[in-house]
């Protein structure tokens, strides 16, 4: 979601009448650690909580919008949020594939310089 | 078109078992003795042997065909050689009747070849390649650093590819260090070789105070590049090479010439050369010299300046907007665009700048220099040369 | 690749015999990405980054992206992959990113010296100001003065910038001539590249401050809000005349020493937000080649309410854009003129070079890169750490100058958490961002305004700042040529 399109913080806290919706994520298709990340991302447009169904194998994640938020607004945080689920699973593969390159191209980068410790 | 070299030059009286050997041109019959003994002395006309000591000279270069015994090592110049002046430094090789010119004193600009084998073996390559067996251009050159005047400014080294010829090239530049130390040495290489940082350190550890490299890159991909100097790696070499040069301080002038295998992608790797080369000292942007393969290709490699103004306009403002020099050799002012034209240099060669009847008119003819008169560059050219008139206010003022 | 026009003799192999091998594949670069519009932004560790729509970076993340891909040449070329043809790219990206740290090795360049917190202003936003005569109780000695030079010495960077700030710094004119002289002296033997700068509102400029700052090459920064109305509302003093102050004060650094030794940046307030044509016209009146728009400061507002300042990012977001599309249209009218915190984030985006900035820094800039010597001897760690102690938190207090080593204060424990928790390698979000290479960590804000060094990124306007104007920068650059032209002007590293 580019910047300023997020739900004004002020628009969310404090209020009194609330919408809850709960969605569920497959466990079989993303791992639990995918699915907090992309939570902790939506903690400021109505990610309230999460909780894991073991019986089928997904995640339950709730979210509280205010009563004033438009059925517009709400549909699009949740196509987002799922959008963002698909975005941490790809994250988490090109994590896995660069990730000890990742570490050789860091070494190399600071191999030289008086920040390692010859004895590392 | 100047010659340098002629295999028509009849040698006389030259003793059965003669070496090549390198010599410096005089005029003057009256060199002293030591000085004598390492020139050539240059006569024209019978009545130059009756003054001064022509004997004390190793060889007698002359203007005419001498019609009697002349008691001395002769060689009779091919009259293309007649040009030859003091301070100019020749080879004279009489198993071959030759004599190779390898630096002229007059010349805005001397660049000796170390090697005609190169490892790359580029599309337009102005020097194409022989594999051959010529390690002893490498003393010639050692010999001609020792007889260059200390006030040349600049020279360069090429080839081929001058870092094949190994410990050779490096003392080339120690020996350059020693015997010309205020001047400028640009090296033509395409820094493959270094991708070995251990040659980079020596390189620079020779510590030639005006060293600078001239190494081509012709686009920021590997595919393309490899494809233009036809060697898979190479751009690989060329990269690694760079880093390892710039790590150690080495100058560079990184060097690209357009045409129609590279100036899609000029703008680029003008992107490319600001994130990843920002070191380099300049870069030069050069238009197709039409001789050796680029003449072989030049159906293949054409394409009229004029038709890649925006990709030259672009890669030029990128570059100078990253604070990157950059120049732009061997163009016609009329074929680039406006902006471009202040960062044109005018190659301007000491045998004859030639124009077009197109050019009539020009007011920027000097600043331009034209065409080489090297016959096909005259014939090859953009279709859209035209004179470039002053702008109204100058006419007025 | 245009086609062949005419086939090259048999000695020359076709651009096919050089190309990757079909059957090959390519290897994954380390990148992170985040949905920038309808497209994708990637970047890099060095800072590179690419636009993919999301069909193209799923192929590309699961190995399908084809070589006859039009994104594929882009990607090789900025370093999100690389094949067989050449592994060049492993070491180009290990010397962007050393370079890209360099300034971290050489440590602390930027050193504030407080040397009153006597001013004639009373700035609502300013926190350490006094309005006093006494002279004792809010001046720099000279005794902690040589202490602080000292302490300068120490850090091991080629580049030394001194800069005096305050309260208002003029008003101790005597010590800032002792300081400059006294380190010009030491620099003799330490061989720095040495400079200066005063921070100061130009109320109390004379002939005898504009000959010694000649004599010292001495810059000057100062506060310019905008018109008169403007800027003597956001920044009152008695007599309600500091705009002109300032202006006259403009003038005469530039008459005396040139354009260039004066900078201006301007606080937003609610007051500015309106305003943004009137702001840079002001300063195009004064002569002035750039601007540094600076957001509302949101230490004032943390204590009270924790939230609001994001609220009012957005609205400062607005008048940023207003101001840039002025600013560009400026520039278009043949007037050079530049944003100075774009111009950082431009200089992140299109070169591989760091930048001094202490609040874009990862590790954050804090006693590492800039550090502050109050008036009474306290070290701080950042100006924004000494603000903090004003207001009755003094985490950011490194020691003093009277009583601690220069040992002691750099390995404050405090410090070290701070830089090592904050860093965006190891924070959430920040570590897969890909808006990390164009950020910073700034402790001192989320402490401030969150009360860790971290933070949570989601309810941070330092982050949501970075993420606009950085997505803001990228589009133009990509997407508005005209505008792009102009804003790669701005960089010079």
């Amino acid at each position: 979601m580019a910047p300023e399109e997020r739900v004004p913080v002020s628009a969310l806290r404090n209020v009194t009448a609330r919408r809850e919706r709960t969605e569920a994520v497959s466990l079989d298709a993303f791992t639990l650690d995918t699915v907090k990340k992309a939570c902790y991302r939506f903690a400021n447009r109505g990610f309230h909580k999460l909780s894991v169904d073991s019986k089928h194998r997904q995640v339950l994640v709730q979210f509280r919008f205010p009563a004033s938020i438009e059925h517009v607004e709400e549909e699009d945080i949740v196509d987002r949020f799922h959008n963002e689920v698909l975005d941490q699973d790809l994250r988490e593969k090109v994590r896995s594939q660069t990730e000890i390159i990742r570490n050789l191209i860091l070494t190399n980068a600071f191999a030289d310089s008086a920040l390692v410790d010859d004895d590392c | 078109m100047i010659q340098l070299r002629s295999r028509r030059c009849t040698f006389i009286e030259w003793p059965d078992v003669a070496e090549p050997r390198v010599l410096a041109v005089t005029t003057n019959p009256r060199c002293p003795l030591p000085v004598a003994q390492e020139r050539l002395l240059i006569v024209d006309s019978p009545a130059d042997l009756d003054v001064g000591r022509p004997r004390s000279f190793p060889a007698v270069a002359f203007r005419y065909m001498p019609s009697g015994p002349v008691n001395l090592p002769g060689v009779v110049l091919d009259p293309d050689l007649h040009y030859l002046g003091e301070g100019d430094v020749v080879r004279v090789n009489p198993a071959k009747t030759e004599v190779a010119v390898l630096f002229r004193r007059r010349a805005r600009y001397n660049g000796l070849l170390v090697t005609e084998r190169c490892n790359s073996f580029c599309l337009m390559c102005s020097q194409p390649p022989r594999q051959i067996d010529d390690g002893y251009l490498v003393n010639d050159i050692l010999r001609t650093i020792e007889l260059m005047p200390r006030e040349t400014p600049a020279f360069g080294i090429t080839g081929g590819e001058p870092t094949l010829a190994g410990e050779g090239f490096f003392s080339i530049v120690r020996h350059a260090r020693n015997y010309l130390p205020d001047t400028e040495l640009h090296v033509l290489t395409n820094g493959r070789r270094f991708a070995d940082a251990e040659l980079a350190q020596r390189l620079a550890a020779q510590k030639h105070p005006g060293l600078r490299l001239g190494i081509p890159l012709y686009s920021d991909q590997p595919d393309r590049h490899d494809f233009v100097v036809q060697a898979r790696g190479a751009y690989d070499e060329t990269l690694k090479g760079l880093l390892n040069l710039g790590a150690h301080g080495v100058r560079i002038e990184l060097r690209v010439v357009v045409h129609r295998h590279t100036f899609e992608r000029l703008p680029k790797l003008a992107e490319f050369i600001a994130r990843n080369l920002p070191f380099v000292e300049h870069v030069a942007l050069m238009g197709l010299e039409l001789t050796g393969f680029a003449k072989v290709n030049l159906d293949d490699l054409w394409i009229d300046p004029y038709h890649y103004q925006q990709q030259l306009a672009d890669a030029v403002s990128i570059l100078r907007k990253a604070c990157v020099p950059v120049f732009v050799f061997n163009h016609q002012l009329c074929v680039v665009p406006e902006s471009v034209r202040p960062f044109c240099v005018a190659s301007i060669s000491d045998w004859k700048n030639d124009y077009l009847p197109e050019c009539s008119g020009c007011s920027a003819r000097t600043e331009c220099g034209g065409f080489f008169s090297t016959g096909v560059s005259l014939a090859k050219h953009s279709d859209f040369i035209r004179p470039l008139l002053p702008a109204p206010d100058a006419v007025a003022g | 690749m245009t086609a062949d026009r005419a086939a090259l003799p048999k000695a020359f192999a076709p651009f096919e015999a050089y190309q990757r091998d079909a059957e090959s594949t390519y290897t994954l670069l380390p990148f992170n990405f985040a949905q920038l519009d309808h497209r994708y932004l990637l970047s890099n560790d060095a800072g590179d980054y690419c636009l993919l729509q999301r069909d193209e970076l799923e192929a590309l993340v699961t190995g399908r992206l084809p070589m006859s891909a039009p994104a594929y040449e882009g990607l090789r070329a900025g370093h999100f992959l690389y094949d067989e043809t050449s592994d060049a790219a492993l070491d180009l990206l290990a010397v962007k990113i050393r370079t890209k740290h360099a300034a971290v090795r050489n440590f602390t360049a930027l050193h504030l010296f407080v040397v009153t917190l006597r001013c004639d202003y009373s700035c609502p936003y300013c926190q350490v100001s006094r309005q006093t005569e006494d002279r004792q109780a809010f001046d720099m000695s000279e005794e902690t003065a040589l202490q602080g030079l000292d302490f300068v010495f120490r850090s091991p960077s080629p580049s030394i910038k001194i800069e005096f700030q305050g309260g208002e710094p003029l008003l101790n004119f005597s010590l800032i001539r002792f300081i400059v002289e006294k380190a010009e002296e030491r620099n003799r033997t330490e061989q720095r590249d040495l400079r200066f700068v005063i921070a100061t509102n130009l109320t109390f400029l004379n002939d005898e401050v504009l000959d010694f700052c000649e004599a010292h090459d001495i810059d000057f920064s100062t506060s310019l809000d905008g018109p008169r109305q403007l800027h003597d509302r956001n920044r009152p003093r008695p007599g309600k005349d500091g705009h002109h102050w300032t202006r006259e004060g403009i003038r005469r650094i530039r008459d005396r020493l040139g354009p260039d030794r004066v900078a201006a940046l301007m606080t937003t307030t609610e007051a500015s937000l309106g305003q943004p044509q009137d702001i840079i016209d002001e300063y195009l009146e004064a002569g002035l080649r750039a601007v540094f728009l600076r957001p509302l400061s949101p230490y004032g507002f943390a204590i009270k309410t924790r939230q609001a300042e994001k609220y009012d990012f957005d609205r400062f977001f607005s008048f940023y854009r207003e101001a840039m599309e002025y600013i560009l249209e400026v520039n278009h009218d043949g007037v050079a003129f530049r944003e100075q915190y774009s111009t950082l984030v431009l200089t992140k985006l299109l070169s591989p070079f760091p930048i001094g900035y202490v609040d874009l820094q990862s590790p954050a800039g804090i006693g590492i890169s800039a550090i502050v010597f109050n008036y009474d001897g306290g070290v701080y760690a950042s100006d924004e750490g000494r603000m903090l102690a004003e207001m009755g938190d003094d985490t950011f207090r490194l020691g003093d100058l009277h009583k601690d080593t220069y040992e002691e204060v750099m390995l404050n424990p405090t410090l070290h958490q701070a830089l090592e928790q904050s860093l965006t390698y190891g924070a959430p979000e920040c570590h897969e961002c890909a808006f990390q290479p164009y950020c910073g960590s700034d402790p001192v804000y989320h402490h401030a305004t969150q009360g860790d060094w971290v933070g949570h990124k989601a309810y941070s306007a330092f982050c949501e700042r970075t993420k606009a104007i950085t997505s803001y920068l990228i589009r133009k650059l990509e997407d508005n040529p005209r505008d792009a032209a102009v804003l790669r002007q701005w960089v010079h590293p």
